[in-house]
């Protein structure tokens, strides 16, 4: 995992476990690794983990078995793509934008160019 | 816990720590930050016992680091930068020194010599300096002691030892562990810390949580019209500025820079945390 400066880390994990759920490579339901097993896993503080389960917990997004570990929740995937959808438009949009309008690249060009991206995504399906 | 209490030291007329004032909990991971010679090394060996301070306390755990009680030492490791070994094959150094250490585990022992790729069955005196190195970080990671000092761990270390290192240091620590590890090399280990302290010309002059250190301060590409710049510099993205954080939002936290802004801009940062502050001695 590639940690970037902007956010703390342990934002930066939550958003590593968010997108493990919304591509389904973590399902619903399922045992998530322990806070010690993640943190040697990325090489990060334990406690640091500790934050972001937290932080999944406080948002749904994970639950706490007592004595048998994390888990994601029945509705997990909701769950995260609201956090973070709520994230994108809060943060990573308006830096968007201003590269857009920066570049001028207007609302209808940019269509186009997502069309064709889904395209070239299904198509490698 | 250990407590430092104004803690002085002076090596023949130079005055090398002064009013040093610190606690360390358990449970965390300290960065102990600071140029070559302001007296990191210095800070570890008092808290181990091997230097005696001329002037405040220090207790580990309700004991006095000089009188080497027993029960003390049982509970301490410190990892020098340069490592000493005696003369002798990896199994007799366990043999002879993992008794004095209740906690050792053998299993961990070759669990981190072997992330390391190091043979258990070497002679000590056959293996290069890092591998040294290397030797002793397992040893220390494998006794298992309440306080782990590491002065330096990453010096001379190769890039996949570094990598190592970094992956052994998290299964290591636990609610009831405390590791100090004094380093330059900041950003080696800023995934890894909990708390930073800085130490400039013999003083404590910064000392806060990672935690703490993003909710304060924001580390962005861009200051905010009319935000006080407390620190900055250019980078390929344009201009990296270190400001008072309004965003509402926790930042990233970039260690290098901290550093040189502590460095330069020391008190105004420290002014920011003021009012949050809350010193538990």
């Amino acid at each position: 995992m590639n940690f970037n400066n902007n956010q703390p880390i342990y934002l930066q994990i939550v958003d590593f476990i968010c997108e493990k759920i919304l591509l389904a490579v973590w399902k619903q339901e399922e045992k998530i690794p322990s806070v010690r097993e993640l943190a040697v896993q990325l090489s990060v503080n334990p406690n640091t983990v500790a934050r972001s389960y937290d932080f999944l917990r406080s948002q749904e997004i994970i639950t706490d078995k007592r004595g048998i570990g994390y888990f994601i929740s029945a509705n997990g995937i909701q769950q995260a793509k609201q956090y973070r959808r709520n994230l994108f438009i809060e943060q990573e949009l308006p830096l968007l934008a201003r590269t857009l309008h920066m570049l001028d690249i207007a609302p209808d060009e940019l269509d186009q160019l997502l069309t064709r991206y889904k395209q070239k995504l299904q198509y490698e399906k | 816990m250990i407590a430092l209490k104004e803690v002085s030291f002076t090596y023949n007329k130079t005055r090398v720590l002064e009013g040093v004032t610190e606690v360390f909990n358990p449970g965390q991971i300290y960065g102990l930050l600071g140029d070559n010679g302001v007296g990191k090394t210095t800070l570890l060996k008092l808290m181990t016992g091997l230097l005696f301070p001329q002037a405040g306390t220090i207790t580990v755990q309700g004991s006095v680091p000089q009188y080497r009680h027993p029960s003390f030492l049982r509970s301490v490791f410190f990892v020098p930068d340069t490592a000493f070994f005696p003369g002798i094959t990896i199994a007799q150094y366990v043999e002879g020194y993992a008794p004095f250490y209740p906690q050792f585990s053998k299993k961990q022992f070759i669990h981190c010599l072997t992330a390391f790729n190091i043979g258990y069955d070497n002679d000590i005196e056959a293996l290069s300096f890092g591998q040294k190195k290397k030797l002793l970080l397992s040893f220390a990671l494998a006794a298992n002691t309440p306080y782990l000092f590491l002065d330096e761990p990453t010096n001379g270390l190769d890039i996949l030892s570094r990598a190592a290192f970094k992956e052994l240091l998290p299964g290591y620590i636990d609610e009831t562990k405390c590791v100090i590890i004094s380093t330059h090399q900041v950003n080696d280990l800023s995934n890894l810390l909990d708390h930073v302290s800085i130490l400039r010309k013999g003083r404590l002059i910064f000392s806060q949580s990672i935690e703490a250190i993003s909710r304060q301060l924001l580390f962005g590409n861009e200051a905010a019209p009319g935000a006080e710049i407390l620190f900055a510099e250019d980078n390929l993205r344009g201009r990296a500025t270190l400001t008072g954080n309004n965003s509402g939002y926790p930042s990233g936290v970039n260690l290098e820079m901290l550093y040189k802004a502590v460095m330069t801009n020391g008190e105004k940062i420290n002014q920011l945390f003021a009012h949050t502050q809350n010193i538990a001695i």
